[in-house]
């Protein structure tokens, strides 16, 4: 009864924490840019009344207000003279990003490693029959290892760029960053684009599977089964659906953010560029820890559950005991009454040739 | 030490666009590459203003300070500079300047910006002072000839102002003593337009 | 240095053996022959050329079976030869190094797009080697290790698009050098084979009357 609340706890904490902090950083890094276009001249005024303005008070001011000018040279931004916006998206990513992202990510693997030592993985209730059912086919493993393998080589690219200066600088060396940077960058940029085929292709593949289904309020407000008690469940219990839809949106929002900033030559102007890449890091902080909270669940926290995706198929009870209504669905479909008991393994492997 | 500043006279600026053509040819910057460009407010109505910008070196530099591979450094003279072997075009810095200094040399896809470009304060690079490997990549060296940069050099009307920052405030004080208070024009837009031609805050 | 060693002398012994490995490999099965077929030819000559050339597609009875290998095969290939033949820091090199001639380059989006195709073919053929369980029984140490040395090219000629640093570049040359090496002992042999066995088959089938 505690373990499964720990759990749920852990991984919704780190979650939700993710997304508010995300948030918040957003809201706050805009307001500030808000407050210093419109206040600054009048407010300060307010406080130190000056008798005789500086003469040239209304010509910078209207330099620093991203007042368009115009000029001879043409380049993205060129008529505007001051771009106060920088500053605001420098600290954000100077002060706020890179050092709290930091304890973001290492709070949310501690957590799970304590969970993990105090816990341990839930074994297969009636331990395992050895008949083992489909519950990924062929083309959705491809799939799925696809966008991972994807998505692992993207996350350390990006962390590389998102922390090299703080954690490699001192390791490698100026010239040996820029050589690990440039290599990282040009990966991330070249396998970014994939990485939306592949939400596509995954997209197709479980949409269906993953719809709302009639239990799975009950499910999320019972913790899956932390605060005690059987939940039934289809094929994907509500945790799955609801780390299908944060991975389509986080992945939307990552890929058309990355878009917008590796394609520079559509003529995208510096404040949509700083926008676009604090969505960026943002989703992909929250991303990689919820990624991380995935991946510590699918194979440490319920044994039984890797093979699902590595071999396609799951043992008896592991179905029974953890998704009982699609266990009762397959198993009622393979023992029709007259026919004779099928022996399931046989006919997976005779269907390889065909896509399933 | 002499700490390098530009300063740029808004009162003298014609729009004449000689510092952004000496610039380009003293370095032989290419095509799309503009390390100094010269932005008018209120181009066409009374209380129009020139002002040419390029890097101003800052002394706290953000893009020094954004740098995910930290390939920026300042002289002793206080010129930031930064190394193009180690650059890798991620166009942050063009982000955080509040100029618009750092330029790229490609726009294409995926990324792929070049080495980013930027006023040099006619300083050169990394390299050895006026190599040909210096001259290439960063353009001419003045300052190691005991020289200033060509853009204040080449100005008109002397409106730009480049070098030791304490001489270029002297200069630009003297400037504003002599001009007199925005009431008491003695010479400028108010001269030639009457109070219709001093936008409200727009005299130096 | 070792770049220097990259680009020189190894760079010469690898073209050797990867030149000199190859055709010693088509030499001998050339040399090989054919069993005398003593039957009378129902159809005379052309039958080895012609397969080579109908069997770039599927037959219709085993297209559905066989659309994902077709797609993905092709992408792969295709996405890998315009690369490896019309991206600019190629041609640059084949004209220093090879041929002393260039041609037209394609644009660097271009180049991207199609080396993307051949990452996800590649990536996609091989998780499927892996992942499914008759693949998986009948692939061995050959069929990987080819498969990750071209992955590894590729992917150290990605690290070394923005060409700005002798490092990378002379990384991404060292791994092309081992897959040259490599090449005459192996499975990727089959870009030379496939026209041999194709051209053999088509040979023996034609003579006794099968419709190619």
């Amino acid at each position: 009864m505690n373990r499964a609340k720990t759990r749920l706890v852990c991984l919704f904490g780190s979650l939700v924490s993710s997304c508010l902090v995300g948030i918040t950083i957003f809201v706050l890094s805009n307001g500030q840019v808000v407050a210093q276009e419109a206040g600054a001249g009048p407010a300060r005024e307010a406080l130190h009344p000056i008798r005789v303005p500086h003469p040239g008070v209304g010509l910078w001011r209207d330099a620093r207000t991203a007042v368009v000018g115009t000029t001879q040279v043409s380049g993205v931004d060129a008529g505007v003279l001051i771009h106060s916006g920088g500053q605001d998206w420098r600290s954000f990513r100077a002060d706020l990003l890179v050092p709290k992202s930091g304890w973001i990510l290492t709070a949310v693997c501690l957590l799970l490693a304590v969970y993990g030592l105090v816990h341990g993985t839930i074994r297969i209730p009636g331990g395992r029959t050895g008949r083992t059912i489909e519950r990924n086919s062929l083309n959705q493993r491809i799939a799925h290892w696809f966008m991972a393998v994807l998505f692992i080589f993207l996350m350390v690219t990006g962390l590389v760029l998102l922390y090299g200066r703080e954690l490699l600088l001192d390791l490698v060396g100026a010239t040996g960053l820029g050589l690990i940077a440039s290599a990282s960058k040009a990966g991330h940029n070249l396998f970014g684009p994939l990485f939306g085929f592949a939400l596509v292709w995954v997209f197709a593949l479980y949409v269906r599977k993953n719809l709302y289904q009639r239990g799975d309020i009950d499910w999320l407000s019972k913790g899956g089964g932390f605060f005690g008690g059987h939940l039934s469940c289809g094929e994907f219990n509500a945790g799955e659906k609801l780390l299908f839809w944060l991975t389509m949106i986080f992945g939307l929002a990552i890929v058309g953010s990355g878009l917008i900033l590796s394609f520079p030559n559509f003529g995208q102007d510096r404040v949509l560029m700083e926008q676009s890449h604090v969505v960026h890091s943002l989703v992909a902080v929250a991303f990689i820890a919820m990624i991380i909270g995935h991946v510590f669940l699918a194979t440490q926290g319920v044994e039984g559950t890797f093979e699902a995706i590595s071999t396609g198929k799951v043992d008896e009870n592991w179905g029974r005991a953890h998704h009982d209504l699609w266990y009762a669905e397959v198993v009622g479909d393979q023992r029709a009454p007259q026919t004779p008991p099928v022996d399931r393994e046989r006919v997976a492997d005779a269907d390889v040739s065909r896509d399933s | 030490m002499a700490r390098m500043k530009f300063l740029c006279d808004a009162e003298r600026c014609i729009e004449c666009n000689s510092c952004v053509t000496a610039c380009k040819n003293e370095h032989d910057i290419p095509w799309g590459v503009n390390r100094r460009r010269v932005v008018t407010i209120n181009d066409g109505s009374p209380g129009e203003r020139s002002i040419s910008v390029a890097c101003m070196h800052c002394s706290d530099a953000p893009c020094a300070s954004v740098c995910p591979v930290d390939c920026f450094y300042q002289t002793e003279d206080g010129v930031v500079l930064h190394d193009k072997d180690i650059c890798i075009g991620c166009g942050y810095c063009f982000y955080a300047c509040p100029f618009g200094a750092p330029q790229f040399p490609n726009t294409s896809s995926f990324g792929s910006r070049g080495k980013m470009d930027k006023c040099t304060f006619c300083s050169g690079g990394p390299e050895q002072d006026s190599s040909s490997d210096e001259v290439r990549k960063y353009g001419r060296n003045r300052m190691a000839e005991g020289k200033l940069p060509i853009c204040a050099e080449m100005c008109a009307t002397k409106a730009l102002l480049g070098g030791d920052g304490d001489e270029v405030s002297n200069i630009y004080r003297e400037r504003i003593t002599y001009r007199g208070s925005a009431s008491s024009l003695a010479y400028g837009w108010g001269v030639a337009y009457g109070k219709k031609g001093v936008k409200k805050g727009y005299s130096q | 240095m070792f770049v220097n060693f990259i680009e020189g002398p190894l760079w010469t012994f690898a073209l050797l053996v990867f030149l000199s490995g190859a055709a010693y490999r088509i030499y001998s099965i050339i040399k090989l022959g054919a069993k005398p077929d003593l039957a009378t030819p129902r159809v005379q000559g052309g039958g080895g050329p012609r397969l080579v050339a109908t069997r770039f597609l599927p037959k219709r009875e085993f297209f559905s079976g066989s659309i994902f290998y077709f797609v993905a095969g092709y992408l792969f290939h295709l996405g890998l030869f315009v690369v490896m033949l019309f991206a600019a820091p190629h041609i640059r090199f084949i004209d220093e190094e090879l041929l002393g001639v260039s041609w037209q380059a394609m644009p660097h989006w271009a180049f991207v797009v199609c080396a993307e195709v051949a990452f996800a073919a590649l990536i996609v053929l091989w998780l499927r080697r892996l992942l499914d369980p008759v693949l998986k029984t009948i692939s061995n140490l050959d069929d990987h290790f080819a498969t990750g040395l071209t992955f590894f090219a590729m992917l150290t000629g990605c690290f070394a698009l923005l060409e700005s640093f002798a490092a990378l570049r002379a990384l991404h040359l060292l791994s092309v050098e081992i897959l040259m090496v490599y090449f005459p002992f192996s499975r990727l042999m089959h870009s030379f084979t496939f026209v041999l066995s194709r051209g053999y088959s088509g040979a023996a089938y034609a003579r006794r009357g099968v419709d190619l």
